[in-house]
């Protein structure tokens, strides 16, 4: 009685008068302080070393070789597939032996290997989209806007990104194959390509989709990336072709900014039987995830940002409609071996392919979330719980190795098509993911069993 | 574990391989010069001086400094109150852990000129009064569940100011801090969950003694 006579008082005190937040820039992004000229000069003369930095962690943590599985090509045949488990060991240690171990004993003897940790932005502190060398050429080459930044270029060798440009299968037209001629859809080139093909509201949807718009890099404020003011990005200068050129980013649902991880560009392909959108926010349309790029994908997820740099907002009954409309018309590559029920044919799958599909089935566990008949998704967000193998707060790369909690399933179907793996791309190989899920989920899957999930992916 | 005990469990952790996590210089190339002062000495040569704090440093300081000075208070008053065993223990580890980080943000402070606040925080002392009001199992759970709340804001400090810091001594102290203070959490939100979960920390440990 007494007690709660005194504490009263208090109580009220410390809810009218005693607030102590945090910073605001922990959740809100700063004005910038110093002028463009002085600081395009800094981050351009600092650039050397973000980018000497960024590849010393590439170098450590995988094997970066150009070494091609022999005879296997992404869907339009115009790039070979990569081979191998790139992630680097500790010294000593065999995948064998990593496998055998648990994980309070990876976590306390830092046995994880760092390329199964989150990998940091080139240049985590700014973060923001960064496209690779080919996507600039050829944009800058067809329509004479800049996505250089001058403060970071891509990181990842060109032969762990997808083929560029990628083919395009439309779901609607699945008798035409391949309809992107080769090229790279733009503003300038997508009626020719496109005409007769598409309906006219899904080219009006097109239209849009590859129509710049202001992003927080790339816009006409002094707080941007990029040397003159610019018209900003559309959504394939990263959804290349409605699939992936690789192009990376931060995620706009985390804060502070060290705590963010990185988004490696997902494909379009089969957007019509997804569910939920986002590797975070689990959204449930495509509508309401075209919608809302433009404060996101855009803008990190910080609509004051978004509004002072001139944010597009597509209205939804008509823009909205027709982008999604267009986007859910984008197929997945053909796969010659796979039945209509999402199953390996064995008149004309490998021994080692159906062996894969056994694994997958069984003792891989891969099909309790991609589920084959739902084309290898199974609409649901998972937490792999990789923080049972770490331990959390190491700071790399001014990144914060932090759990990441649930993200969403991704397919598989067309997957040798979509280097690199995982939300952030940490995995270069298909045989990197096998490793990857080997342990997190103790398979202890053989070496021949490891081998046959890989030939099985391919055939996806 | 201290702070300096954790640094060289760091340190040995890296020398048993697991080096490949830090790629490079943790400070090199870290800082974002767009937000930075920009009267910055050696600014547009693209590495700020390493010595100069920008805003995020001085609040950073300026707060850890407050947060720090309230674990000891805190902290010490919990063991005057003969707290439950677990979270005895855990009030000493605070004693100990933030003794040693808060000289280290006083010499740090020093070398960057941030004028350190030298009492508590509004809030800090409210907590403080209430929980000074409490005995017993309601003393032990307040204290708690403040400590979760303190180390919720610390890490969130810790991790803004790595990201935009731009005094290379504040950044390291943060990066250094950032898995003990982690640690701190988990071990109080353990506690906590012990107390809903019934078995209170104080009838237990009687019970084993």
């Amino acid at each position: 009685m007494n007690r709660t006579l005194l504490a009263l008082p208090l109580l009220l005190l410390s809810l009218n008068v005693h607030a102590d937040p945090l910073p605001p820039d922990t959740t809100y992004r700063p004005l910038p302080t110093a002028p463009l000229d002085a600081v395009i000069k800094s981050d351009r003369a600092a650039k050397p070393a973000v980018l000497q930095r960024q590849q010393a962690l590439l170098a450590q943590r995988y094997d970066l070789a150009d070494k091609p599985i022999p005879g296997v090509k992404m869907s339009g045949g115009r790039k070979t597939v990569q081979g191998g488990v790139r992630v680097r060991l500790p010294q000593g240690m065999t995948w064998e032996r990593l496998a055998s171990m648990t994980p309070e004993d990876i976590r306390a003897q830092g046995a994880f290997p760092a390329g199964f940790l989150r990998l940091p932005h080139v240049k985590q502190s700014a973060g923001g989209q960064v496209f690779p060398k080919e996507q600039i050429d050829e944009i800058n080459n067809q329509e004479k806007r800049s996505l250089e930044r001058f403060d970071v270029d891509f990181d990842l060798p060109e032969h762990f990104t997808p083929e560029f440009p990628a083919p395009i299968f439309l779901q609607s037209r699945p008798d035409l194959g391949d309809v992107s001629q080769g090229k790279l859809l733009t503003i300038r080139n997508f009626y020719q390509i496109m005409i007769g093909h598409l309906t006219p509201v899904q080219m009006e949807g097109l239209r849009l989709l590859l129509t710049p718009f202001p992003q927080e890099e790339f816009n006409q404020t002094e707080d941007r990336k990029v040397v003159e003011q610019s018209d900003g990005v559309a959504c394939l200068d990263c959804h290349q072709n409605f699939h992936t050129n690789a192009a990376f980013h931060l995620t706009p649902d985390v804060r502070p900014q060290a705590a963010r991880f990185r988004l490696d560009t997902t494909s379009l392909r089969g957007l019509f039987n997804q569910q939920i959108h986002g590797s975070k926010r689990s959204l449930r349309s495509v509508e309401d995830f075209s919608e809302f790029e433009q404060r996101t994908a855009y803008f990190n997820g910080d609509h004051v940002s978004a509004t002072r740099k001139g944010v597009n907002l597509p209205d939804r009954p008509n823009q909205v409609a027709m982008m999604a409309q267009m986007q859910n018309m984008i197929d997945f590559p053909p796969a010659p071996k796979l039945r209509p029920d999402g199953t390996l044919d064995p008149g004309k799958a490998s021994e080692q392919e159906l062996a894969g599909e056994r694994v997958f089935n069984g003792k891989g566990q891969c099909a309790a979330c991609h589920v084959p008949r739902q084309d290898f998704l199974d609409q649901q967000m998972h937490d792999l719980k990789t923080e049972r193998f770490f331990k959390t707060g190491l700071t790399v790369s001014d990144q914060v190795v932090l759990p990441d909690g649930p993200i969403k399933t991704f397919t598989l179907r067309g997957i040798k098509d979509s280097p690199p793996y995982l939300h952030d791309g940490r995995l270069l190989t298909l045989a990197d993911t096998v490793e990857f899920f080997n342990l997190v989920m103790g398979l202890k899957l053989t070496s021949a069993e490891k081998d046959s999930l890989v030939a099985y992916m391919l055939a996806l | 574990m201290s702070k300096y005990r954790l640094s060289l469990a760091v340190a040995a952790l890296v020398g048993a391989g697991i080096s490949t996590i830090y790629a490079a210089d943790p400070k090199a190339a870290g800082a974002n010069p767009t937000f930075a002062n920009p009267d910055t000495p050696g600014l547009l040569e693209g590495n700020p001086a390493p010595d100069v704090a920008n805003v995020t440093d001085v609040v950073f300081l300026k707060q850890i400094a407050i947060g720090g000075k309230a674990e000891v208070d805190l902290g010490k008053l919990a063991v005057e109150r003969n707290a439950a065993a677990g979270v005895e223990s855990f009030a000493q580890r605070m004693i100990k852990d933030h003794d040693q980080a808060n000289a280290k943000v006083a010499t740090l402070a020093r070398s960057a000129r941030v004028d350190l606040p030298r009492e508590l925080d509004a809030e800090h002392k409210a907590a403080r009064d209430e929980l000074s009001a409490l005995r017993g199992t309601e003393f032990d759970l307040k204290y708690i569940d403040a400590q979760i709340k303190d180390h919720q804001k610390a890490v969130q400090l810790l991790v803004h100011e790595i990201g935009s810091g731009q005094h290379a001594g504040a950044r390291e102290l943060a990066a250094n801090t950032l898995p003990g203070v982690l640690e701190h959490l988990e071990m109080a939100r353990a506690l906590h969950d012990q107390f809903i979960a019934g078995a209170e920390p104080r009838r237990a440990a009687a019970a084993s003694r």
